[in-house]
């Protein structure tokens, strides 16, 4: 098989597992979106307005709309030109079997720039954190900055350390309180009490 | 000349009392310390003692404030080193190589370069304003609206192309960032934009709130989710400065200094741009290490440091001769200073020109405070990354939340930082440009304003943008950076496109020993 005919093979990746190219398209229905709110802008009220309201997010919509386009044609052009590269070698059937095999850094066949390969985040990981997060936003008012702040801390230092639980018990009642005293009695910026409301 | 050094012998001898040299390094000392706290950058320094110092006469108060401006600059470029955490945007572009350089061991060089950086930088800046002012004001009021639009957008289009990475991401970070800068009510109309009907959104996207959730909460999410990376220990390394780390720094400092003390000048711009500016030149010059940029090259922190603080002392040039803020730090001390009862601009330095070198001697001594405080500290701050990483990042997101809800004291904009936090670590993941977005969104308003007002000047005739000589040239280099990295593409491509066609040609060497 020679280069040109693997140009026509119907098993070539375009899409899937070609985040470049994923992306390229979210960001053209970003900017699609983006265009169809800056439309709906209410225009000036003043009659010799010379550049409407919804001019310059109409211009930075269709610059996302042609940008996104072009990186995912620029990715799967380049995703095309290496399967091209490695056809007939067993290197390249691997990575067509599997494509994350040829792309370590996980940000795309192509496009990335010679960006550094970057480790895999762990899901569950992730979505512990996401969720410690929403909770510390969530309970931050009516809890109060030291008890919200000292359950985020504690909870998330024991989920990656359960093996100093007095350490961590430390670091959390030093930080939140340490930080509330500050901001409270020394730059006069007033936190939320919540349940500690009986603190001076 | 003699006049000019015998005010500044005057006011050196205002500005050097026990009393007015404590101020400063109280103001030194403040600004560092909450420069260090994400989120809260000059601004926030500067308002927090801005009631101490109407306690004091007016020298002493300007005096302290203007050590608060400096102390905060080189406070948010420690954070933006250790932990990606840039205080303000003057440190955004730190966060590329200095954070590299910490994760490598080299926390210590890189602070260290930033504290002399900043330190030359800012001295050499003081020296300039002290004697060019006059002439420099003179020459930014030559740029007219037509000239900082095209300017603004040369300086986005160079960043966009010249970063590490992918230039068509850049792009897309740009006009993200451009994007989000519409958001709220138009200046100019006072219509609300792309606001949903939310009325939190009518005064559109805090920058701080922005580059705090794309870059400290992203990272933390970054590292507290990658297995076995939370556990492990981070390399403090060696805390000083090698023969090899000054030899490196030197070019880059003076550079830094020149680009950024220019580009201060520019009244609305600010030093802002200058450390993006530095970064660029950095890379572009530096032939020999242009591949270690964006992987820990000490040049790109120690340009955009020098830049960084050069930049602030090229700001204040338009504030006292013309009266004009350079940027937003600068707008508040032009509050400061007509709460005072003192009106900048030209008659300033006739009518009280006591005043303005008494500020500008204790400009020279702030900065000898801000190398005598922080450069001893270099250890100590190095120190903090031997917090175990899920306390520090744990840490550093509790700032983060802080930082945001201090801001406005608004729950809604805890919502915001998390969906900005998602969007940073998205960028991160797929390696579009952070940076880029957070200087598309400092411009953007900025980009719109100047085009406004061209357009409104000529109205509505562009033919406003190649008027003048200088936005000529300027309109010109846009052309040459748009289409220089468009040719070089087309080259490489005829240039892989060669062994192609002659592997695929019959008989050829290549494509007899494939079949």
């Amino acid at each position: 098989m020679t280069g040109i005919e693997s140009r026509e093979s119907p098993r070539l990746p375009l899409l899937r597992g070609n985040a470049d190219a994923v992306a390229g398209l979210v960001v053209a229905a970003f900017g699609v979106f983006f265009a169809v709110a800056a439309v709906n802008v209410e225009a000036s009220p003043f009659a010799n307005t010379v550049l409407e309201p919804g001019d310059l997010p109409l211009v930075v919509a269709v610059g996302l709309i042609v940008a996104g386009l072009a990186l995912t044609v620029q990715s799967v052009v380049r995703a095309r030109r290496r399967a091209v590269d490695v056809v007939g070698a067993a290197a390249g059937r691997a990575a067509r079997a599997d494509p994350a095999a040829s792309d370590p850094a996980g940000s795309g066949v192509a496009g990335s720039g010679g960006a550094e390969p970057r480790p895999r985040p762990d899901r569950r990981d992730l979505l512990v954190y996401g969720a410690l997060l929403v909770g510390y936003v969530l309970t931050l008012i009516p809890l109060g900055y030291i008890a919200s702040t000292f359950v985020f801390i504690l909870v998330g230092s024991m989920y990656h350390d359960r093996l100093h639980l007095v350490r961590n018990v430390v670091y959390a009642v030093v930080f939140s309180m340490g930080v509330f005293v500050v901001f409270n009695y020394a730059l006069g910026v007033i936190l939320p009490p919540g349940v500690m409301g009986f603190m001076p | 000349m003699t006049d000019i050094l015998g005010d500044l012998a005057t006011g050196f001898g205002h500005a050097l009392t026990p009393a007015n040299i404590g101020w400063v390094l109280l103001g030194v000392l403040v600004g560092t310390v909450v420069g260090v706290l994400p989120g809260l950058g000059s601004i926030t320094a500067i308002a927090l003692l801005i009631p101490v110092a109407f306690g004091l006469d007016p020298l002493s108060g300007l005096i302290m404030l203007c050590g608060v401006y400096f102390g905060s600059q080189y406070g948010s470029s420690t954070t933006a080193i250790l932990v990606q955490t840039p205080g303000d945007m003057g440190s955004v572009v730190t966060t590329i190589d200095g954070h590299e350089m910490a994760k490598g061991g080299r926390a210590g060089p890189a602070l260290a370069t930033a504290a002399i950086g900043s330190f030359l930088a800012g001295t050499l800046s003081v020296v300039a304003l002290t004697f060019l002012s006059p002439w420099l004001a003179d020459a930014a009021l030559q740029l007219g609206a037509a000239e900082y639009f095209l300017l603004m957008l040369l300086a986005l289009l160079l960043v966009s192309t010249l970063t590490t990475g992918s230039s068509l991401k850049a792009v897309i970070s740009a006009l993200i960032g451009l994007a989000l800068a519409t958001v709220g009510i138009n200046p100019g109309s006072g219509v609300p934009r792309l606001t949903f009907g939310s009325l939190e959104l009518s005064s559109g996207f805090d920058f701080a709130l922005v580059a705090i959730s794309i870059f400290a909460v992203a990272e933390a999410a970054r590292v507290l989710s990658v297995r076995g990376r939370s556990a492990e220990k981070r390399e403090v390394g060696r805390i000083w400065m090698s023969k090899e780390d000054w030899r490196r720094s030197a070019g880059p400092w003076g550079r830094g200094s020149v680009v950024g003390f220019v580009i201060g000048v520019m009244p609305g711009i600010g030093p802002s741009l200058a450390s993006y500016v530095s970064y660029i030149l950095e890379k572009t010059v530096n032939r020999k290490h242009r591949r270690e940029f964006g992987k820990g090259a000490i040049e790109g922190v120690a340009g955009p440091e020098a830049a960084n603080n050069a930049g602030v002392g090229g700001a204040l040039v338009p504030m006292f001769t013309l009266g004009i803020p350079g940027s937003s730090t600068t707008a508040l001390l032009l509050f400061v200073f007509t709460m005072y009862g003192l009106q900048p601009g030209p008659q300033l330095l006739e009518t009280n020109s006591t005043l303005v070198f008494g500020i500008i001697a204790s400009l020279y001594i702030g900065n000898v405070a801000l190398l005598a405080l922080n450069l001893p500290l270099v250890g100590l701050f190095a120190q903090l990354l031997r917090i175990p990483t899920p306390h520090l990042y744990l840490g550093v997101t509790a700032f983060a939340v802080l930082g945001v809800y201090v801001l406005k004291f608004s729950q809604f904009d805890l919502y915001v930082m998390i969906a900005f936090g998602v969007l940073g670590f998205l960028i991160a993941r797929y390696g579009f440009s952070a940076a880029t977005l957070v200087l598309g969104m400092v411009l953007g308003p900025l980009l719109e304003q100047n085009l406004e007002r061209a357009l409104n000047i000529s109205g509505g005739d562009p033919a406003v943008f190649v008027e003048r000589p200088i936005s000529r040239v300027l309109v010109v280099l846009i052309v040459v950076v748009l289409l220089v990295p468009l040719l070089s593409l087309l080259a490489r491509r005829r240039r892989d496109r060669r062994p192609l066609v002659d592997a695929a040609a019959p008989g050829s060497e290549r494509a007899e020993k494939k079949e």
